[in-house]
Parts: structure tokens; C-alpha cells; sequence
């Protein structure tokens, strides 16, 4: 008997109680992927079609809100700049997390121990708690006039989590492989590269996923930090093109929604397990 | 794991290979950045908090505690901290609950629950932009998908214009957010749930037949560690990131009843160009979130160094 049975009583398939449980769970369900659906189907519709029709599917799937949206918006633009920042903000996530993972796990040096705390503090203190004052930092090294700024606060307030989830990657293999190498005559940085690395790569490929739900998706620190629209990202973008200008051509707002949505929806499909693996492992 | 090292004869290359150096190296990067991008934040706001500066000019008045007690005589200021407070009591108790019953409910590994799952966790990867869209649409009051829902099942005098007054506003967004969030903490609950050995039911259920019971002595109690992590991640979100969605949503309207703290510190900086009064709040923001999480977090750390 799986403990769960505890709870669903599934030994007796079919109860009332285990219908009951799936109506609310078929409940839930819809409260959250019903929004999801409308807003894709109403991106396909026009706008006297909504007000005729707002819940049903569409008649024919309208392509020409998307093209509005790609045409009539820079969204091209954001979408580059959120390439930009997503791919050099993941890249020093990812080295910095490594080197500082690998070091708290498998060094035994005396500070670590504060390190790591410092490391967890970094990850539950919301930076935007600091917007204010970062916004004045980033003016005063300069760096107001570019993504940089975005990129690195995005790197400090990821640190924290990249560095704890690599820390427990790194702990999970055993030393032997280590030893082996040593044996070979690899230094330290060979020995993370060649042997390290290849062995943590589902661990560092789950903290890349992750990251990039963050960096993909972070919409009010580009807001404040970007000075101007050239440099949005497509969060920011999204609600300063989108919103309140197209209020009177709704489908046109979620032609938006689906274009800044769909590269999230293509990892989640595939690699929805990793997600949930990346959220296990940082809780614990 | 020093062997790692050995092999070098002087003292000079035993120093370069000691632990402690090569540690601190590799650790190196990381604490850079956060010291400019972490504790530079820290350092500007106490410094800017002293004086008064409107953002762009060259002079800074030195005013000392001036800006701090501006804003503990400021009304606005103790509204938004009310409203912050509501907010995260809010979302404790729409998401946490829920999340805690569909965990226990879903933790079975058939294909069925896995696709509720995914079902129920799907909003968590979308842009906090795309969903304030989403949801602004979705609360409209004359052309909102929910409103016409309500009439359509006859429910005309429910139809209200949720963000638009003050008594509905900042409850419509706290659902939204429990729309958003509440897959997350499901996802923690439901690990927590999957690394309790089954010998404590076991021995629970020749104990009692209370489903209740087994709940409150053997689940709960269980599930500590996640429940206090739930409670970070929900604290630092209702003082952190829900800004930015509440921002985006209302912006802290109608009549202040969804001005965060967060917002308030932004629209003093930026509309009413008082930085200086602005960092006084950001530093007592961080006050109070740094005293409230620093007993979870050594909590969690010490836990996770012994392990």
C-alpha cells in the first residue's frame, strides 16, 4: 500500500469520495489553464468577433492580430534585447554558480560555511526590496545606457539559488571519479571541466532551465532600471506596447501575450520535469 | 581533499594550493557581483537615505535622520505598510492551504495526477507582464471575460469593477497572484511529501482512523521544512516581486488600496523626484524583511550544512 492511499482511498476505485476529489481537481485545473485558453483563442480572433463570441473557439484562425503585433510594435526589438540579456545573463550565472558551487561542495576551506549562509540570504532577500538604490548604482557606474546593468542585477539576485542548487549537484557525486583524476594528474580547474562538469550536467542543465524561466519572464526591474524602450526586454515591452495602447483591440493584446509566452511554453513542454526537479531541489 | 594539492615542495606553491585559498578563489566571481550588484545597493540606499536629492542634480543636502522621520509620520507611508502586510497574509492564506491539499491529493504517481499537475503549475512560467495582461482583460468591467460570465449565469448584481474600487482591488489581484503562484508551492509541498517514509503512516494508521489526525501528527510535523520555505518564498514574494505585478495591475490605486510598499517607494522616486526619501523607505523595507527572514534562513542553512 503507497502511502497516498492514505488520503484518495484508492483501494476502492470509483467511490464517491474519489469522484468528488477529481471534480474539484477538474475544477482547479480549469481556474488555471481557462484563462491560458481564452487568451490564445481570442489571439486568433478578430475584435467584432470577441464581442459576438468571447468564449468560444474562433472561426477561422486569424493570423492578422500577430502580424499587427509583429509589425506595429517594436516587439522585434524586445525580443532580440530579451535574447541578449537572457543568454549573457545565463552564461555568468552559470559560470559563476559552477566554480562557487563546486568550491562550497568539495572544498573543505574554513570559511564555507558563512559563504553558503551568505549565499541562502542572497536568495530569499527580494532585491527589489533595494529598486530604488540600484537604480541609483547602476546610473553612477554608468551603465544606465545599456543592458549591463539589467544583466548583472540579474545575475547578483540569481547567484544565490544557482550556487545552492550546484552546491548540492556537485555533493551528490561520489569522490571516486575525483581521485581517479588526481591520479591522472589533472589540476583543480581540468578536474571541474573534464570530470566534474560532464557528470553535474543534468544538475547544471536544470539551473539553466530555471534561470531562464527568471531572466525570460522578469518584468519590473527592466521596467525601472531600462532607461528607455530602445533597451526593453519583452516583459517590459510587452505591457508598454500592449497595454492601455491597444485597449480598443483586445485579440491584438494577446497576440502579444501568446508571442512573449510561446518560447516559455516550448521548455515547459519539454522539459517540465526538469523544472519541477530545479523547484524540488532548491526547497530542500 | 587536500591530496588534491600535495606534491608541491615549497611553501610558496603549498600556499597557492591550500583549501582555504583555492576556495575563496572560486568563490571569488560570484561574491564579486554580489558585492556591487547586492551590497552596493545596500551601501547607496544608507548613504542616500541621509540626504535629500532629487535624482539628477548635482547637490545632495545632508538632512541625517530627517528622511526616516518623514516617513514614520507619513500616513501613506503606515497605509502602504498596512496594505503590505494584508497582501501577504492575502497570499499566505489563498495559496499555502490549497497548495498543502492538492499536494497530499496529487502525490499519487498515476498518469491522470500528472496532468493535473501540469495543469495546475502551467501559470508559474509565464511573465508576471503577460499575466497582469491577462488578468486586466480578464477583470475588465464592461468588456472582461469574468463579468460577462457572471451575467451569462444570471449573477449581474457579482459583476463589479474589480481593480477599479477600492474595496475589490486588492483582493481580485491576491487571487490572481494565488492564480499564478500557488502550482509552486504545490511542487514543494508534493517533495516534501514524496521523502516521508512510509513507516510513519503505517504506524499512524494502526493509531487512529482520522484522516485528520494523520494530518495534523504525522503530515503537518513532517512537513516542516517545507512549510517554513513556503513562508520565505511567500513573504520575500509579497515584499519583493509582488510589486512589480501590483504596479503593472494598478499602481497602487484606486485611492492607495494596493500601494505596496514597494510601490510607494518607486512613485516617490520617480514621480515626486524625492530619492532621498525614497532610499529611507527601501532601508526600512529591508529592515523589516531582514528581521523577519533571518531566523528562517540559518534555520534552513543549518539544516542543510548537517546534512
Amino acid at each position: 500500500m503507497s502511502k497516498q492511499d492514505h488520503y484518495s482511498l484508492s483501494r476502492k476505485k470509483f467511490t464517491l469520495r474519489s469522484l468528488l476529489h477529481h471534480i474539484f481537481y477538474i475544477l482547479v485545473s480549469t481556474a488555471t489553464l481557462g484563462p491560458l485558453i481564452w487568451i490564445i483563442l481570442l489571439s486568433f480572433k478578430t475584435s467584432r468577433e470577441y464581442t459576438a463570441n468571447p468564449f468560444g473557439l474562433p472561426e477561422s484562425f486569424f493570423l492578422g492580430n500577430y502580424i499587427r503585433a509583429l509589425t506595429d510594435t517594436p516587439i522585434v526589438t524586445f525580443l532580440i534585447n530579451s535574447i541578449i540579456v537572457t543568454s549573457a545573463a545565463l552564461a555568468l550565472i552559470l559560470f559563476v554558480s559552477t566554480l562557487a558551487g563546486y568550491a562550497l561542495a568539495r572544498i573543505p576551506f574554513n570559511s564555507s560555511r558563512i559563504l553558503f549562509v551568505v549565499f541562502i540570504m542572497c536568495n530569499v532577500v527580494p532585491i527589489y526590496v533595494l529598486i530604488i538604490p540600484l537604480f541609483v548604482l547602476i546610473n553612477l557606474i554608468g551603465l544606465s545606457d545599456s543592458l549591463w546593468g539589467l544583466i548583472f542585477s540579474y545575475v547578483a539576485m540569481r547567484i544565490g539559488l544557482s550556487v545552492v542548487l550546484m552546491r548540492s549537484f556537485f555533493r551528490s557525486i561520489s569522490s571516486e571519479m575525483e581521485d581517479a583524476a588526481k591520479i591522472d594528474g589533472c589540476n583543480l580547474l581540468q578536474n571541474i571541466w573534464y570530470v566534474m562538469l560532464p557528470i553535474a550536467r543534468p544538475g547544471l542543465v536544470v539551473t539553466a532551465i530555471i534561470n531562464y524561466i527568471f531572466l525570460w519572464n522578469e518584468y519590473f526591474l527592466a521596467t525601472i532600471i531600462l532607461s528607455k524602450q530602445a533597451l526593453f526586454t519583452l516583459p517590459p515591452g510587452l505591457a508598454a506596447a500592449f497595454m492601455g495602447r491597444y485597449t480598443a483591440n483586445w485579440p491584438v493584446m494577446a497576440a502579444g501575450f501568446s508571442l512573449c509566452f510561446l518560447p516559455t511554453l516550448i521548455v515547459f513542454m519539454f522539459a517540465q520535469d526538469k523544472i519541477v526537479a530545479g523547484w524540488t531541489v532548491s526547497s530542500k | 581533499m587536500n591530496n588534491h594539492f600535495v606534491n608541491s615542495s615549497s611553501k610558496w606553491k603549498q600556499f597557492l594550493h591550500s583549501p582555504n585559498l583555492v576556495g575563496w578563489l572560486l568563490c571569488m566571481p560570484a561574491l564579486g557581483i554580489l558585492g556591487l550588484f547586492f551590497l552596493g545597493p545596500v551601501l547607496v540606499g544608507l548613504r542616500g537615505s541621509f540626504y535629500e536629492w532629487d535624482g539628477a542634480s548635482p547637490t545632495m543636502t545632508f538632512v541625517g535622520l530627517n528622511n526616516y522621520i518623514k516617513v514614520f509620520q507619513a500616513d501613506r507611508f503606515w497605509n502602504a505598510m498596512l496594505i503590505n502586510w494584508l497582501a501577504f497574509f492575502g497570499t499566505l492564506l489563498t495559496q499555502m492551504p490549497l497548495a498543502l491539499f492538492l499536494a497530499i491529493g496529487l502525490s499519487k504517481k498515476t498518469r491522470i495526477m500528472k496532468v493535473y499537475r501540469s495543469a495546475i503549475f502551467t501559470p508559474r512560467v509565464i511573465s508576471i507582464a503577460a499575466v497582469g495582461l491577462l488578468w486586466s482583460l480578464v477583470y475588465h468591467p464592461y468588456r472582461g471575460p469574468l463579468n460577462k460570465l457572471l451575467i451569462a449565469i444570471g449573477l449581474k448584481s457579482w459583476a463589479l469593477g474589480w481593480l477599479g474600487e477600492p474595496n475589490t482591488a486588492l483582493i481580485s489581484l491576491i487571487v490572481a497572484t494565488a492564480w499564478f503562484y500557488f502550482g509552486f508551492h504545490m511542487i514543494i509541498f508534493m517533495a516534501g511529501l514524496a521523502s516521508i517514509p512510509e513507516e510513519c503512516f503505517e504506524a499512524a494508521m494502526l493509531e487512529t482512523n482520522s484522516r485528520l489526525d494523520i494530518l495534523r501528527y504525522v503530515t503537518l510535523p513532517m512537513l516542516r521544512e517545507q512549510l517554513l520555505i513556503s513562508f520565505v518564498f511567500i513573504f520575500g514574494g509579497a515584499f519583493g516581486p509582488l510589486m512589480g505585478f501590483f504596479y503593472l495591475m494598478t499602481l497602487g490605486g484606486p485611492g492607495g488600496s494596493t500601494e505596496l510598499l514597494g510601490i510607494y517607494m518607486t512613485l516617490q522616486a520617480f514621480l515626486a523626484n524625492l530619492f532621498g526619501y525614497a532610499n529611507a523607505i527601501s532601508m526600512v523595507t529591508l529592515f523589516i524583511v531582514g528581521i523577519v527572514l533571518i531566523w528562517p534562513v540559518m534555520h534552513v542553512a543549518r539544516e542543510r550544512l548537517e546534512y
